[in-house]
């Protein structure tokens, strides 16, 4: 379904992605681990097209089509839902203009413990942590992707929160691929994954199966990752 | 019967003496100090306003214009006069309007009130020499020495309109009020006068338009507004004006206890120039104000635009909005002042625009001061482009790039949701104009 070749891209000439291959089938859910500055989000936005992600050489094809040179809108209209990390706050743009544009409706709010209330809430606008990522979800879910990138969804989550969203992305993700980039892996808690990696310098080093990269990870930090003698990708 | 074309200030001057003539001595009075004003500063060489660019007044003739028929019904516009103020908010059926008050460069031509208990309109001209108590509210608030303009459209106002709404009695129908401009070179200049007495509700719907055969005029006004205790006025100003225009209404507001006053201004159009700053003074306890303004600038337009509110009533609270949408190579000022001088007064500020084009200029003044330690006065201001991040935000949504500017210059106009139906069809039209000369 996504298959990224040899992906080396710059950001106002400052190399961030160093050669990345990966390749995600139908209904697979990769999980990405990496330290802070890794490359995780700048291979999320690379793969949506934002323009500052300039592709210096490698491809990215979706589906058979590739991707590089098609606008923002036309990659997601393709199937591309990306639950951005930090998204900008919008004002006067209401939750509920997007859902309307989406296609969505009310009922997909309890499944994220929203109230209605927050349909009229303008997007990101003073929203806490918690609720910037149920609302996120809350777009992509409206969305139907064919592949859903969840960029960080578990940080500044409390226990219940995380439980909310986990579940809600194991659900949506049945049916569907989808990409987790995670920097502590608690979201995983709730989402059944088929594979993970590891970025490290924008490219990835490590690739094999979560519980075991994860295990490792808690046990000798990202620093382990770097002397990997390889995959263990079983 | 054309009149006298002379560009003279002394053969201007013994036209308006013998204008005046029939009027009593406090009002002849007035206006020949306002002329005298005018040429002072004039002659001195004083040409700014205070806001606002400056231009040559001397180039337009206050009494250019001949005496129009009455008309029977605004239906009986031709098709081009009613696209004009129809563009205003003017509805020439008359559905869904308390009445209409039609004014063709110096002529009431149309006036018709559908419900007369207790509302009295009539010229400015009618209503001194029926009402000879007026005086003690005619140019009261918009000082006659304010600059050249005020001083020129206090001299030289040639009909506008008295609005008289009794004590007690509520309107929720808007009364419109048109002033369509026609004859080239002409100045147009109504004075306006509303007297909102104790209890009342009232909601004026004023537009002001030019008549396609004209391509270079100037309109300007005073209009002053006293809202009585407990009273409630909503004006709603609507300009449609093109590039050959200078706009320069001067409006002034005072408010009475527990009274409230609500303006909307937009110019749809690209004038030349335009300076717009209505003044409200809270006097009363407890009173309130809003001052709404929205305007797209394209073109060339110099646009000089705010207001200011003058708190001395205790409790009083206020607010001033304005969004500009800035293209092209227009310049814009927006201006907000907020002056608390009583004690427990809330004011704020909050004056944004999008700025779409390099060429294009913005430049914000907001202005606050207090002598009370308990009032609080606030204030935003932004001036910028659409940003990038939140475009490309909405596009992975799947919005196309015109689609999420839209969206987003949508969501930057949001206040405006209160705004009466026309106008906000209007500002539904201003949002996909935007999308489409941006992208």
């Amino acid at each position: 379904m996504l298959e990224i070749r040899n992906l080396t891209v710059e950001v106002d000439g400052r190399r961030v992605l160093n050669g990345v291959d990966l390749t995600v089938e139908r209904d697979e859910t990769h999980v990405l681990f990496g330290p802070n500055g890794s490359g995780k989000t700048s291979l999320v936005l690379t793969i949506l097209g934002f323009p500052q992600y300039k592709v210096i050489t490698g491809s990215i094809r979706f589906e058979g089509v590739e991707l590089i040179g098609k606008s923002i809108d036309e990659r997601a209209r393709l199937g591309l839902g990306v639950v951005f990390q930090k998204p900008p706050a919008v004002r006067g743009v209401r939750l509920g203009d997007v859902l309307r544009f989406l296609g969505g409706n009310d009922s997909l709010l309890p499944l994220l413990n929203l109230p209605d209330e927050f349909l009229h809430r303008e997007l990101n606008m003073g929203f806490s942590g918690g609720e910037m990522r149920r609302t996120e979800i809350l777009q992509v879910l409206a969305q139907k992707p064919k592949l859903a990138i969840f960029d960080e969804p578990d940080s500044g989550l409390d226990v219940e929160n995380l439980e909310t969203v986990g579940r809600a992305i194991d659900q949506f993700l049945r049916e569907r691929s989808g990409i987790i980039i995670t920097h502590m892996g608690h979201i995983l808690r709730y989402v059944q994954a088929d594979f993970a990696h590891v970025m490290l310098n924008g490219r990835i080093v490590c690739s094999g199966l979560p519980s075991k990269i994860l295990a490792q990870i808690l046990r000798e930090g990202y620093k382990w990752c770097e002397t990997c003698p390889g995959a263990f990708r079983s | 019967m054309v009149r006298d074309l002379s560009r003279s200030l002394q053969e201007l001057e013994d036209w308006y003496e013998e204008l005046d003539k029939g009027f009593p001595d406090w009002y002849r009075r007035l206006r020949k100090k306002a002329r005298e004003i005018f040429r002072d500063k004039e002659q001195k060489g004083e040409p700014v306003g205070r806001y606002g660019p400056d231009f040559n007044l001397l180039q337009y003739f206050p009494n250019l214009s001949s005496p129009r028929e009455r008309l029977e019904t605004l239906e009986a516009l031709s098709r081009e006069q009613r696209e004009v103020v129809e563009s205003v908010g003017v509805d020439v059926k008359e559905k869904e309007r308390l009445g209409s008050h039609l004014q063709q460069d110096t002529t009431v031509t149309y006036q018709r009130l559908l419900a007369r208990e207790g509302i009295v309109v009539e010229t400015p001209e009618t209503a001194i020499l029926h009402y000879p108590w007026l005086r003690q509210f005619v140019h009261k608030l918009v000082p006659i020495d304010l600059d050249k303009y005020t001083a020129f459209c206090t001299g030289y106002s040639i009909g506008g309109a008295l609005i008289w709404v009794k004590e007690g009695v509520k309107v929720d129908l808007p009364l419109q009020a048109c002033f369509l401009l026609e004859t080239e070179k002409l100045a147009q200049l109504p004075y306006i006068l509303v007297l909102a007495e104790k209890g009342s509700k009232l909601n004026v719907l004023s537009g002001c338009a030019l008549s396609p055969t004209c391509s270079n005029a100037l309109h300007g006004c005073v209009t002053e507004i006293y809202v009585g205790e407990g009273a409630q006025v909503t004006f709603n100003l609507v300009h449609n004006f093109q590039p050959g225009f200078h706009v320069r209404p001067k409006v002034g507001v005072m408010v009475e206890e527990g009274g409230m006053y609500i303006e909307n201004y937009i110019e749809r159009g690209k004038p030349e120039s335009s300076q717009l700053f209505p003044t409200v003074i809270l006097r009363g306890k407890n009173s309130r104000a809003e001052l709404r303004s929205f305007f797209f600038a394209r073109g060339n337009s110099d646009m000089d635009i705010g207001g200011g509110i003058i708190f001395t009533g205790e409790g009083s609270r206020g607010e001033v909005i304005s969004r500009a949408v800035v293209t092209g190579g227009a310049k814009v000022k927006m201006r907000g002042v907020l002056k608390a001088y009583a004690s427990g007064v809330r004011g704020h500020l909050d004056c944004r625009s999008l700025l779409l084009s390099e060429k294009a200029e913005v430049r914000a003044f907001p202005n606050l001061s207090s002598t009370r330690p308990d009032a609080v006065l606030t204030h935003e201001a932004a001036v910028g482009k659409i940003e990038e991040e939140q475009l490309y935000y909405l596009m992975s949504r799947g919005m196309s790039k015109e689609e999420a500017a839209s969206t987003i210059v949508r969501g930057f106009l949001d206040v405006a949701s209160g705004l009466p139906e026309p106008l906000l069809n209007w500002l539904r039209t201003l949002i996909s104009q935007t999308a489409e000369e941006v992208f």
